[in-house]
């Protein structure tokens, strides 16, 4: 029998909708698993351990009226955990930075909001890169977040506090955001299911921001069906943010039991290419057979050199972080700019310099035509298949430590996942087995934008045939 | 023809870090130059493509002009939005004098 905290949100709704166990129980059950393991882990900067329990005792009036409020709230009762990007009235957000250690914001992020309208309990604030500037959680300006796999791992990011969480068994889910590769890498890295959705699928309001167009919030789960379940919750046009998408949003759960018979999937030599661990190619082509043994026609196919896309990114990035992190002033919040950590100024510094007078056709306009080429390389490939898969990241969990060789590390971890963020399509990263040292392995599943529901399906039709989403590292 | 090799002088630098309000320190800022020159070396290839026959990408998912209503909705209090102000007067920011007298 699992431990509560292990749970799956599909098993713990059920079994609160049966009421073997109560809201309190099963949130008691993950903090106490946060006391136990946390302190080595260090997924968390904040655990908000009453407003949590007193959330549980609400949750569990709801469902002893009534459980028929479980169609009206889907995550009534299922603890959280949310990246400290998220903005939540009266609970400090950090973004991991000193700039705002002591920032505590008066409104909720819309997928808080959203998050809490459906009854899900908040346990606290995970780690990350600050301000999302990284993927390993090395450059969090508080501490480092272990791989709960291998201590003396990382667990990728920037979202690499939320993935540990997960995976730990720590929350029953968390929420991440995704800029390029900060939800699907660290998921990968632990062994659990990340979704990046289409730009502008999920609201950015209230999310500390990175780069404005390109950041992404999404779900990282223990299953892909937990994932659908909880974009369902998270996805939709929002009045805050301009740029979400009026796009009506299909119930993902709905296709996500319907195979992959027919289903063209592409495979990219680009994305098996020099640089990607061997152990991490084999795996993730293995699982593409097995979905070709499932009914999925695999075709080869070529994708445009991701070496230009990193250097879209890069470029991109950095200007939008220049402008975005310009508002901090040290007056209506937070600290002064002084207080800035190293990778902060570099890439504002790199952003004010391509955006100047000068240069700005060089580098930014540059980049945005070469981001429309990239875009309708993806068109192209579109036109040929339903969805591509790959590895995620090309390594798994590098040792505590390696994010400290180079101002391009990032950009050299989220190689894979830099094309397709670039072009604002979903990817879905679902585990796909171990390497020898016994760390996770991940494949992404790309699809055209929208289409998320596919990508859930396809990954869902993979999860059932191999299970590797049972595995539990030994804390 | 030898390619150019890209430079930043020290006060193009100091220029930036007026331009960004970034203060730093002189080993902090030759670290700095360093990899700002490394990245921008590393952003050159771009260069191989020919790109003048591309308009360049505004909104990803091909959104235009959107709009809201104009119409008056509850906000923040005053103690809302000064709640975390570094210093504050009669329900004001309160900064330091930017001009001299």
């Amino acid at each position: 029998v699992n431990r509560l905290n292990q749970l799956a949100i599909t098993e713990a709704c059920e079994g609160l909708k049966r009421k073997q166990f109560s809201a309190k129980e099963l949130t008691t059950a993950c903090l106490a698993q946060i006391e136990k393991f946390d302190g080595c882990i260090k997924a968390f900067i904040t655990v908000t351990k009453e407003e949590a329990l007193r959330a549980a005792s609400r949750a569990d009036k709801l469902i002893q009226a009534g459980v028929e409020i479980l169609r009206t709230k889907p995550l009534l009762g299922i603890p959280v955990s949310v990246k400290d990007l998220f903005c939540t009235k009266g609970v400090l957000t950090t973004a991991g930075s000193n700039i705002l250690k002591n920032y505590i914001p008066v409104y909720d992020a819309t997928v808080v909001g959203n998050l809490k309208d459906a009854g899900a309990i908040i346990l606290g604030k995970t780690n990350l890169d600050a301000f999302a500037h990284g993927s390993s959680t090395e450059a969090s300006d508080f501490f480092t977040t272990r791989n709960p796999w291998n201590i003396n791992f990382l667990p990728g990011g920037s979202s690499g506090g939320s993935a540990a969480s997960v995976i730990a068994d720590e929350a029953i889910f968390s929420v991440g955001t995704e800029t390029a590769g900060s939800i699907r890498q660290p998921a990968s890295w632990c062994g659990i299911v990340g979704a990046k959705p289409t730009y502008g699928r999920v609201s950015r309001y209230g999310v500390i921001a990175m780069a404005s167009s390109l950041d992404s919030p999404g779900p990282m789960t223990k299953t892909v069906e937990d994932a659908a379940l909880v974009l369902n919750i998270l996805a939709g046009q929002d009045f805050f943010d301009a740029t979400t998408s009026p796009q009506l949003v299909p119930d993902y759960l709905k296709q996500l039991k319907k195979g992959v018979a027919g289903i063209k999937i592409g495979v990219a030599r680009e994305y098996f290419s020099a640089g990607v661990d061997k152990e991490v190619a084999a795996k993730v082509k293995k699982a593409v057979g097995v979905l070709g043994s499932l009914g999925a026609k695999i075709e080869n196919i070529s994708l445009f050199d991701p070496q230009y896309a990193i250097a879209v990114y890069t470029i991109l990035q950095r200007a939008e972080v220049s402008s975005n992190l310009a508002r901090y002033d040290g007056i209506r919040f937070g600290f002064p700019r002084k207080v800035f950590g190293e990778e902060a100024k570099r890439r504002i510094m790199l952003g004010t310099y391509t955006l100047s007078a000068g240069y700005y056709d060089k580098y930014y306009l540059k980049a945005q035509k070469v981001r429309t080429v990239i875009c309708q390389d993806f068109r192209r490939a579109f036109r040929q298949v339903d969805v591509i898969i790959g590895p995620t990241s090309p390594s798994t969990a590098l040792p505590v430590g390696a994010s400290k060789d180079g101002p391009m590390f990032g950009e050299i971890q989220d190689v894979l996942v830099e094309p397709s963020t670039i072009a604002g399509l979903p990817g879905l990263n679902v585990p796909c087995g171990f390497s020898a040292q016994g760390l996770p392995i991940g494949m992404q599943i790309i699809g055209p934008q929208f289409s998320e529901g596919l990508l859930f399906k396809v990954g869902y039709t993979y999860e059932e045939a191999t299970k590797w989403h049972k595995k539990k590292p030994s804390l | 023809m030898a390619k150019k090799q890209l430079k930043l002088s020290n006060s193009q630098i100091k220029r930036l870090n007026r331009l960004a309000r970034i203060r730093s320190g002189e080993r902090e800022t030759s670290r700095i130059k360093k990899q700002l020159l490394a990245t921008l070396r590393s952003v050159e290839l771009l260069n191989q493509l020919d790109t003048t026959k591309v308009l360049p990408l505004n909104q990803v998912t091909g959104l235009k002009n959107v709009g809201r209503k104009d119409k008056v909705s509850p906000s923040l209090s005053v103690e809302e939005a000064l709640s975390n102000a570094s210093d504050q007067h009669n329900c004001f920011f309160k900064i330091r004098p930017i001009f001299k007298d």
